[in-house]
């Protein structure tokens, strides 16, 4: 009865391909975005705009992915050919390759895919010139892009200084927490950006709050999470926490629930999220939610190259930060009601100063090297 | 440095539950002579079902008895295709981890449109924790023991619960004599498929456990993946006691405050966090290596007995 193994096997698999890769029906399946359904079967009818492969891991992760297939949505309204390919999760990165060979076999002209696929991405470029590659989320130098690859970055640092800013404000016991999923360079930038908030709130205000980091290793294992958050708060005593950790971020805003404390949000409106949901006293511990615009920079990027204003794109990284509105932070009912007001308007006077150029804040990928950010982690301790 | 230690201890209880459970869940299987990987994936299957049957049924207790149901069909169906389908264990056990980890995903997104975490979308219920009155007011102890989850409480009772019934009834009996010699148990009526298809009830209603603590004790929602590996971590904790109850709650214990210390020292110290990470597991392989060698000597001293003892004749 091997068979029988096998057969199951086989069923196991099918059934992984379903959940994982289920989103090129589910995007096909979904008129809901001004008829992207019609247009998948009619690309003839697309009025010369371009057809665009969007490359995910997973839809569903309520930020980022999530994000960009809302721009992607906006795109297709306007008339853009967009369709989206979910390759599945790490597990599967042996299979990424295929599933953008398959993107370009189907004849995409745009290949937008996030950090993840870049490195294959710019592989792929010689190979196929006629082909533009969009890669967001990560930072590149001009001279390793070629002359088809486009690199968007966004500034995670500048947004999260500012609410580094109102945690220091909003702290009672004179500690702020930020905790991570994974650590990587992105990931660190958020840090960094969040600690020099932080420091330069003491610096104008004479107070000397402390910041506490620390890495679950994992995007989704909120239980370890809590666990971990719950921890800073009885021993560093940590009472606002700020959450850089994909799904296990869940398990902070559920600790912080639980010991009293507040929370801020990533990438999305949190809070809206929550109230929106099944548990919405859940959302009235977070603050505001630091946001990452993902899905408006692919719109704005779209609408620069339908201008045809593609010196400053292709062969270039493009940063987009507080000055573009591509990162921010939530201002709601709940922000004006709970942060005082002097509070808001040093964030906002922060935000101005920013986009004004008269600020520079601090990046992770202005440190020399590992050694030179953990040291600054350290100091803020 | 300002550790509160007392609440770490109370916390590393708290982190073992889930691995008391699912060591128990592999110990019984393991005891009718089987050994059930598939308890990652029954207790990842569980914890979703705890939600769903508590969203949709109102109440926190329909999803702690929906969890355990779903434990027991998760584990008749690994106990049929092993069973009844005689396919390969490992391989069956290999092919349902698999199936749980997108399965669950797939039944996530079918329910509630989601396909990381049900966290906005199934109301969150959270199985009570229970102070304990007199005990909550002895100083240190009370802050330990009092205030637990009630399964944490259920941990401790099934871990002698298992005891009772491998050591002290029938049925307990017949599930050993078919993990030691299933021929022999066969050759005096005992029914093998029978005997491990009750193992694997068992072994459900523990994995239940587990999962129903995970998405609505620990946490109040379920998460992809949200099981992470505390399934195999039960795995070798009863692996490390051989099969024992008692030793295997102790040895998930072990794993409940490395896993606690791990996560009190990254917020504490600067040891870089992968290394931390690596405690649980360098502990599980530092005790597999010492009971080995344990039961290595207990089997050569033996040896050289009954060497002795034919030398003598």
């Amino acid at each position: 009865m091997k068979k029988f193994a096998s057969i199951l096997l086989v069923a196991a698999m099918a059934l992984s391909l379903v959940a994982c890769g289920g989103g090129d029906s589910s995007s096909a399946s979904t008129p809901a975005a001004g008829g992207s359904s019609a247009a998948a079967s009619t690309p003839a009818d697309k009025g010369g705009k371009g057809k665009i492969a969007y490359i995910v891991g997973n839809l569903g992760d309520k930020s980022f992915s999530d994000s960009g297939e809302a721009g992607m949505n906006i795109l297709r309204g306007e008339g853009w050919d967009v369709k989206t390919f979910e390759l599945g999760d790490a597990t599967k990165a042996d299979k990424y390759e295929d599933g953008i060979l398959d993107a370009l076999d189907q004849g995409y002209e745009y290949i937008v895919g996030s950090s993840t696929y870049l490195e294959i991405m710019i592989g792929l470029a010689d190979e196929y010139p006629d082909v533009k590659f969009v890669g967001f989320d990560e930072k590149k130098d001009d001279a390793d892009l070629p002359e088809n690859v486009t690199c968007i970055f966004y500034a995670q640092n500048e947004g999260s200084y500012l609410v580094g800013m109102m945690a220091a404000a909003m702290s009672e016991t004179g500690t702020v927490a930020v905790d991570v999923g994974v650590e990587n360079p992105v990931i660190n930038d958020f840090v960094t950006g969040y600690i020099q908030g932080v420091m330069d709130w003491n610096e104008a205000n004479g107070t000397d709050v402390k910041v506490v980091k620390a890495a679950v290793d994992s995007w989704t294992d909120p239980a370890k999470m809590k666990q971990l958050c719950l921890d800073q708060a009885r021993n560093n005593k940590a009472d606002v926490f700020y959450q850089v950790a994909g799904g296990s971020g869940d398990g902070l805003f559920e600790a912080c629930v639980e010991s009293n404390t507040w929370a801020i949000g990533v990438d999305s409106d949190q809070y809206q999220m929550y109230k929106d949901g099944e548990n919405p006293e859940k959302a009235d511990v977070i603050l505001t939610s630091m946001l990452k615009e993902v899905g408006n920079s692919f719109v704005s990027l779209f609408h620069q190259i339908e201008e045809g204003d593609t010196d400053s794109i292709w062969g270039h990284t493009i940063t987009l930060g507080l000055a573009q509105d591509s990162v921010g932070y939530v201002d709601n009912a709940f922000f004006q009601e709970n942060v005082p007001e002097e509070v808001r308007t040093a964030m906002a006077d922060a935000a101005a100063k920013v986009k004004a150029g008269e600020l520079t804040v601090k990046s992770y990928y202005d440190f020399a090297d590992e050694a030179e950010f953990n040291a600054f982690v350290e100091a803020a301790k | 440095m300002n550790i509160d230690w007392v609440a770490f201890i109370a916390d590393a209880l708290k982190m073992a539950t889930p691995l008391v459970f699912a060591a128990l869940a592999a110990l019984i299987t393991r005891q009718a002579g089987m050994f059930n990987m598939g308890v990652e994936g029954m207790i990842l299957c569980s914890a979703l079902g705890s939600v769903v049957f508590a969203h949709f049924g109102g109440s926190v207790w329909v999803g702690l008895l929906g969890g355990i149901l779903i434990g027991l069909v998760t584990g008749m169906i690994i106990a049929f295709s092993s069973l009844t389908g005689k396919t390969d264990l490992y391989l069956t056990c290999i092919a349902f981890n698999l199936m749980a980890a997108g399965g669950t995903v797939f039944v996530m997104y079918l329910l509630t449109g989601d396909k990381s975490s049900t966290a906005g979308s199934l109301r969150s219920y959270q199985i009570p924790n229970i102070d304990i009155p007199l005990i909550k007011d002895i100083p240190v102890l009370g802050r330990i023991v009092s205030g637990q989850s009630l399964l944490t409480y259920l941990a401790v009772l099934s871990v002698f619960l298992v005891w009772f019934l491998l050591k002290k009834t029938r049925i307990g009996l017949r599930i050993r004599a078919v993990g030691e010699n299933p021929s022999a148990a066969e050759s005096v009526g005992i029914s093998v498929p029978k005997i491990g298809y009750i193992s694997f009830a068992f072994c459900g209603i523990f994995a239940g456990l587990s999962g129903a603590f995970l998405s609505m004790s620990w946490v109040t929602f379920f998460m992809k993946n949200m099981v992470n590996g505390r399934g195999y971590i039960g795995l070798s904790a009863q692996n490390m006691a051989g099969g024992a109850p008692v030793g295997s709650a102790l040895a998930s214990l072990l794993f409940g405050f490395a896993d606690s210390l791990s996560i009190t020292l990254k917020n504490q110290t600067t040891f870089p966090t992968e290394f931390l990470n690596m405690i649980p597991y360098l502990a599980t392989i530092l005790a597999i290596i010492i009971t080995s060698v344990i039961a290595i000597n207990k089997r050569r001293r033996i040896e050289k007995g009954t060497a002795k003892a034919a030398a003598e004749e």
